[in-house]
């Protein structure tokens, strides 16, 4: 983290983002979605009725 | 950079957290799914967010821009009835319609009924009401459009039957009926002029067209500044821009620019010049037909063409008129149908005859209007409202140039020379006229050197000038988009909110 970053969900709300912010914020969420779904794909559970 | 540092916290946890087994596995997916469902709906949050700017960003729509344009499409179509190079035939559309029946072999038996059915239709519209009674053209037309009658315009695939039945004992059997239709249009001309000059009652060709020019002036203007057209251009995707930027725009403007003037007067100027390369362009695209029409024009021959020919077509006519009249009086004295047949044959050698004369009359028609209209003081617009006037030969004409044309494309150019000639900052066509050989590039250059811009003869050939078009499309988009409240920084991020809400299907 550089410390010119804008952290979001501490420092600032959404609504105060400007547009490019906004937008980088949406990004990092869908990549960060992303990731997970590949990381879920990956985790083998077993039987998840067990 | 925007960071969120949910998200950095959750990564590294994510990395740390250990999936060695079953067990453990089971814990991480715990915490995934959690994270998971916290971030799905922080997305959420921040998409009703993208959209609220999003609407807040987009100008609304100019509502004039629609009102003028409806008065043009109104106004074309009396444009047409007051054109002065056409009569009647052309003007009630008649002639496209006869023309695509003479041609029955493009298309399928539906459609070769659908064009009696509009071709009867205009008569009505002319208040000439037709009846089986009068396409008495031979035996088979005869039986044809009794059955066409008899069906009252329904079912019309039912003519199969009969059409199949008549075909082979008179395959010209569409083209008689063409003639005919052309004989009954002859026939009621009078009532067929009375309900085009109804049309244009009380109307001054030259102050409608005056009119006309007027408002499609105030829609261009509006249509190329508007500042909600220019923005939906750049959210559609048809413009970048990026390329409209002042860095890269005054790099172009000083391209063409003698010396640096006042703004406005600069701006002025390359506004012209726009409209003279439209202009430029467009006679570009025509300069062949332009050539063709002169050629016409040129040889004396074409002036007296079709009256020699309407004579014969009138003197054919009129046998099969006397003709007629023969079998219906053997038919009523119930005479030998050997020799009503011999009559029924006599009107079928009229009839192949006819169908020449007519198509020799269209060719002829078209040649004499424009040796007879034009004179060495007709302008290149008077030469290309005489084209655009006559659909049927100004397709021929490009046929010439390119027999694989198909009739879309034809209809698609004829639509661009009506454009074109209706366009209001036409200065060229309508000066130069059609005996002189004056040397239009020279003519532009050196009119925009006077006005400090500085284009070449190669920007004007027909492979550069879109480039020359775009540049200084480039130069008037920066300048609209300057003086409007628009900023270029808010239309780059409404393109960019639009992509996100696009993906999202919002």
């Amino acid at each position: 983290m550089k410390s010119n970053d804008v952290i979001v969900d501490e420092d600032v709300s959404i609504e105060k983002l400007n547009n490019q912010e906004l937008l980088s914020y949406y990004r990092e969420i869908e990549a960060f979605l992303k990731m997970v779904d590949e990381e879920l794909k990956k985790t083998d559970v077993g039987d998840d009725n067990e | 950079m925007i960071m969120s540092k949910k998200i950095e916290q959750y990564k590294e946890l994510l990395e740390v957290l250990p999936r060695t087994n079953v067990k453990n596995s089971r814990e991480y997916k715990k915490k995934a799914l959690v994270m998971k469902q916290e971030m799905q709906e922080q997305r959420e949050k921040a998409l009703k967010e993208i959209k609220k700017r999003y609407l807040g960003i987009i100008v609304e729509g100019n509502s004039e821009i629609e009102l003028l344009n409806d008065y043009l499409n109104k106004s074309e179509k009396k444009l047409v009835f007051l054109n002065q190079y056409n009569d009647s035939y052309e003007k009630t559309g008649l002639n496209e319609v006869l023309n695509d029946l003479r041609k029955f072999y493009k298309n399928d038996l539906f459609q070769v009924n659908n064009d009696i059915r509009i071709s009867l239709e205009i008569f009505n519209t002319a208040l000439v009401t037709l009846t089986e009674k009068d396409f008495n053209y031979g035996k088979e037309v005869e039986t044809y459009m009794t059955e066409f009658f008899k069906l009252n315009n329904k079912n019309l695939e039912k003519l199969q039957e009969t059409f199949d039945n008549l075909y082979w004992k008179c395959p010209n059997l569409f083209e008689y009926i063409n003639i005919c239709l052309r004989h009954l249009y002859s026939k009621n001309k009078k009532a067929f002029e009375k309900y085009c000059s109804n049309q244009i009652k009380g109307t001054d060709l030259s102050k409608e067209e005056e009119h006309y020019k007027y408002i499609y002036s105030k829609y261009l203007q509006q249509e190329n500044s508007d500042i909600k057209i220019l923005q939906d251009k750049f959210l559609e995707g048809e413009l970048d821009i990026k390329e409209y930027e002042d860095s890269k725009v005054s790099k172009l403007k000083s391209s063409i620019l003698l010396k640096e003037e006042e703004n406005d007067d600069q701006i002025n100027n390359i506004l012209k010049l726009s409209y003279s390369l439209y202009e430029y362009k467009k006679y570009l695209e025509f300069k062949s037909i332009l050539e063709k029409v002169k050629n016409i024009y040129l040889d004396k021959s074409n002036k007296s063409l079709t009256k020699s020919l309407l004579k014969k077509i009138k003197k054919s006519e009129k046998r099969i008129k006397k003709l007629n009249k023969k079998i219906r009086f053997r038919k009523f004295l119930f005479k030998s149908r050997a020799k009503t047949e011999k009559f029924y044959n006599k009107i079928n050698t009229n009839l192949l005859e006819l169908k020449d004369l007519y198509k020799e009359y269209d060719d002829a028609k078209f040649k004499e209007i424009i040796a007879t209209r034009l004179s060495d003081n007709s302008t290149l617009l008077d030469a290309l409202k005489i084209v655009s006037s006559y659909k049927i030969d100004f397709g021929k004409l490009l046929k010439e140039e390119n027999e694989e044309i198909t009739n879309q494309e034809i209809d698609d150019k004829l639509k661009e020379l009506k454009e074109f000639i209706l366009y209001p900052n036409n200065n060229i066509i309508n000066n130069i006229t059609i005996s002189d050989n004056s040397d239009i590039v020279t003519i532009i250059l050196d009119k925009y050197k006077l006005m400090n811009i500085n284009i070449t003869g190669e920007q004007l050939e027909d492979t550069n000038i879109d480039s020359l078009i775009s540049l200084v499309n480039k130069v008037l988009v920066n300048h609209y988009i300057n003086s409007s409240n628009q900023s270029f920084e808010k239309i780059n991020d409404a393109c960019e909110l639009k992509k996100v809400l696009d993906s999202n299907g919002l």
